[in-house]
């Protein structure tokens, strides 16, 4: 049931109507029904697991209030961390680190036979249980005091907007508003947020899919500027993919009344990876810095030690997304990326160059545009279908001599698809500019829309819908981020 | 669809009928069959439309009803590639273009099977009310030439590689049960119907094109799931009989003009396994 189907449209206006005439308790509770009801559409039985982590976490976050035996707390902790990595870890990585150990025995020359298992990944359970462990770190660390009622924790976790795709949200953030649920009023700006994320994810992603799927499906036959164009194409794909994904969950939530964190904000426009980190998955990144880097210790200790820490908590953040070396390799470059520009004569050449505008404009260009091209090789990395195919294609990317860009015109006015591909690079560019002249997200977007007369917002939100069920293509590809 | 009326019209008192899609009759024109199972051609309703899969036949039963037809037997085929749910709005049209208002409720429960039922239900609603045909790909599709120009047919591929990704353009049916569902439950009413309107039916397995891969693994678990549901259905209804024209059938790459439309080659490779497979089944021809 995914955010764009007719089964969501109706089981959210039945919802809607029923959760409006409630209050108290009863809303509380059909709120956590509904939840469930979403999560079994896609699978029943794994709805089990989400109430076993829900109840090993309400318990473990119980106990450590109580407690101030620090020994005692360590090993609550230690049983909250190994339970939810574990189902993590078996359900996302179990085949994974067994294939990876049969061909790394393989190119040894031992031959070994271990089992696979045919398992299906629970959907969304790399962000419920990153949100479940935040909420026991959290009180581990004495930042938060864990919710006496199970209901409210019940529903933290499980709340379906931000479900099965995030964002990610912190308890302290989420709960107190789950638990004040009757003093929450609808705010009707959401509907413009769901409009605008439809139309990111039907008329734009799923459109530009097509230019992926034609580039990096056998990308060693593909020319390496077509590879370039599929490249740029995933990269506006992923983007409108996941950032409409999150504009839709936030809407939601906006109806009911609750706020999500913004997840995106203009991450094209970074002028640099921490940059970019601070506007892209914002919840995710933002989790692996209080949980992961400043745990791993942070920018505290050595010069190794800080480029250790970046590496791992990169690394770890790659093998998030998937269980596949392409995701590792991801992550290894963004890694590379957050230590190869760190160092401080950067920032000393940006002091001198923001000296003059004429220098601060053209620095300012020069590194958005060279950074966006980094983040190109990494989308490269993310998008191909195996390690191999990473390999291929970031090769054929980076080497600029083996371009025959003449030959390719040539190839691409045989195809006579040369005015297509010239409007979508065109508007594909377009996108791009305006990220980078009006860096603002998509909250900003609305809250502009929202000081326009109703009229006005009607339409618009009308304009996008509609856009949308006419411009979405025959076969529109799942978001991309229900995988991890 | 309009052609099939009149061909209905033209033949209220035929006997024999063949139904489904250009896959089913394209190969089996009325007078050959006539001589395969000694009866005039006239006896013979081709009451196939082009494109109709199994809702859309199940539909032309429910009209056929409607008009009082009755069939000694009645010869449909179905192939492999039609069997996995695809959700064109054509598909919905024909089904809301032939569907009696008193079937209505049955078409709508046939569609709770579907992964996306409100979809359908959404259409043919949308259809029926408006009066219009509502096809978004209509539209882009049109929208597209305009804006993008006529393209070249058949040439898009080369802007992105000197070779075309693949030579074989089938569409793929995967035959995993989320796919098949919808497609089952038309299949299963589609035969209860049309025991209805008709002494016997014979249910004709098709060969297609990408059969002629024998390594291809997936294709051949899909192939083996597709035979042993179509043979349980049969199984499970007397009047059925089901004829299996894949082993053995045109099973050369040279013997299509398209993934799934037999050529001059195919043709008769195809009628000869038909003919011997009515002889099995004891049918005791006219022919020269």
């Amino acid at each position: 049931m995914i955010f764009t189907s007719p089964q969501f449209v109706l089981f959210f206006v039945i919802f809607f109507l029923i959760y409006g005439a409630l209050e108290g308790r009863a809303r509380k509770w059909f709120l956590l029904i509904a939840s469930y009801y979403f999560y079994a559409s896609w699978n029943t039985a794994f709805l089990l697991l989400i109430i076993a982590s829900t109840l090993v976490d309400f318990y473990v976050g119980a106990r450590l209030a109580d407690s101030e035996d620090e020994q005692r707390r360590k090993r609550l902790l230690i049983l909250s961390i190994v339970i939810n990595l574990g189902a993590l870890g078996f359900f996302k990585y179990f085949n994974f680190f067994i294939d990876s150990a049969i061909t790394g025995l393989a190119a040894l020359g031992f031959k070994a036979h271990a089992p696979t298992l045919s398992i299906i990944l629970p959907v969304g359970i790399s962000f419920y249980t990153f949100q479940t462990m935040s909420y026991t770190i959290d009180i581990y660390r004495r930042k938060l005091a864990p919710t006496p009622k199970l209901l409210d924790f019940a529903l933290y976790v499980a709340f379906f907007p931000q479900l099965v795709a995030g964002p990610i949200e912190r308890a302290a953030h989420l709960l107190p508003q789950l638990v004040n649920l009757d003093d929450r009023k609808a705010d009707l700006s959401g509907w413009g947020l769901i409009a605008l994320g439809v139309f990111k994810k039907a008329v734009i992603a799923d459109n530009v899919a097509a230019l992926v799927e034609m580039t990096y499906t056998q990308p060693q036959d593909v020319y390496a500027p077509a590879l370039w164009l599929g490249t740029y194409a995933f990269a506006i794909q992923i983007y409108c993919d996941f950032s409409g994904y999150s504009d839709i969950a936030v809407g939601l939530g906006r109806l009911l009344g609750l706020d999500i964190v913004q997840n995106f904000k203009a991450p094209y426009a970074a002028e640099g990876p921490s940059d970019f980190w601070r506007r892209w998955h914002i919840s995710l990144s933002s989790w692996l810095r209080d949980y992961l880097y400043i745990a791993l210790g942070g920018n505290r200790g050595g010069w190794f030690y800080v480029r250790r820490n970046l590496m791992l908590t990169m690394l770890l953040g790659g093998l998030w997304h998937g269980a596949a070396w392409n995701f590792v390799l991801w992550g290894a470059w963004h890694g590379l990326l957050l230590i190869a520009l760190r160092p401080r004569i950067f920032s000393d050449l940006r002091a001198w160059m923001d000296r003059r505008w004429w220098s601060r404009w053209g620095g300012l260009i020069l590194r958005r545009f060279a950074f966006f091209h980094l983040v190109m090789i990494s989308w490269a990395l993310f998008r191909a279908a195996s390690l191999k195919d990473s390999l291929i294609v970031v090769g054929k990317l980076i080497d600029f001599t083996a371009w025959d860009l003449s030959g390719w015109l040539q190839a691409v006015s045989a195809s006579g698809e040369g005015r297509y591909l010239a409007m979508m690079a065109g508007g594909m560019a377009a996108l791009v500019l305006l990220q980078n002249l009006w860096p603002v997200g998509s909250h900003r977007l609305v809250a502009l829309l929202w000081r326009a007369p109703a009229p006005l917002r009607f339409v618009v939100i009308v304009a996008l819908l509609y856009s949308a069920a006419l411009l979405s293509p025959e076969k529109p590809p799942p978001f991309i981020y229900f995988q991890f | 669809m309009r052609n099939s009326a009149r061909r209905w019209a033209s033949q209220p008192k035929a006997k024999v009928a063949i139904l489904g899609s250009s896959t089913s009759k394209d190969w089996l024109p009325r007078h050959w069959l006539g001589q395969q199972i000694g009866r005039p051609p006239a006896d013979i309703l081709d009451a196939h439309i082009n494109g109709c899969h199994q809702g859309c036949t199940w539909a032309s039963v429910q009209r056929l009803r409607q008009r009082q037809h009755r069939f000694d037997m009645v010869f449909m085929g179905t192939n492999l590639f039609q069997l996995c749910e695809y959700p064109h709005s054509k598909r919905v049209l024909q089904q809301q273009m032939q569907t009696p208002a008193t079937a209505i409720p049955a078409l709508f429960g046939i569609y709770a099977s579907a992964e996306q039922p409100l979809l359908y239900m959404g259409r043919f609603l949308g259809m029926t009310l408006s009066g219009a045909y509502g096809d978004p790909l209509a539209v882009q599709s049109a929208a597209a030439r305009e804006v993008f120009g006529p393209g070249k047919r058949g040439q898009a591929w080369r802007w992105s590689r000197p070779r075309p990704l693949s030579a074989d353009d089938t569409p793929r049916c995967t035959y995993s049960p989320s796919a098949v569902a919808l497609k089952r439950a038309f299949t299963e009413a589609l035969l209860d119907d049309l025991l209805d309107i008709s002494d016997h039916v014979y249910l004709m397995l098709l060969p297609e094109r990408a059969m002629a891969d024998p390594k291809d693994a997936q294709l051949q678990a899909a192939l083996t799931a597709h035979r042993a549901l179509h043979a349980a259905l049969a199984e499970a209804r007397p009047g059925v009989t089901l004829i299996d024209l894949i082993e053995g059938g045109a099973l050369e790459r040279n013997q299509y003009r398209d993934s799934i439309h037999l050529n001059a080659r195919g043709v008769p490779v195809q009628q000869r396994l038909f003919a011997q497979r009515l002889k099995a089944l004891g049918f005791k021809g006219n022919a020269p």
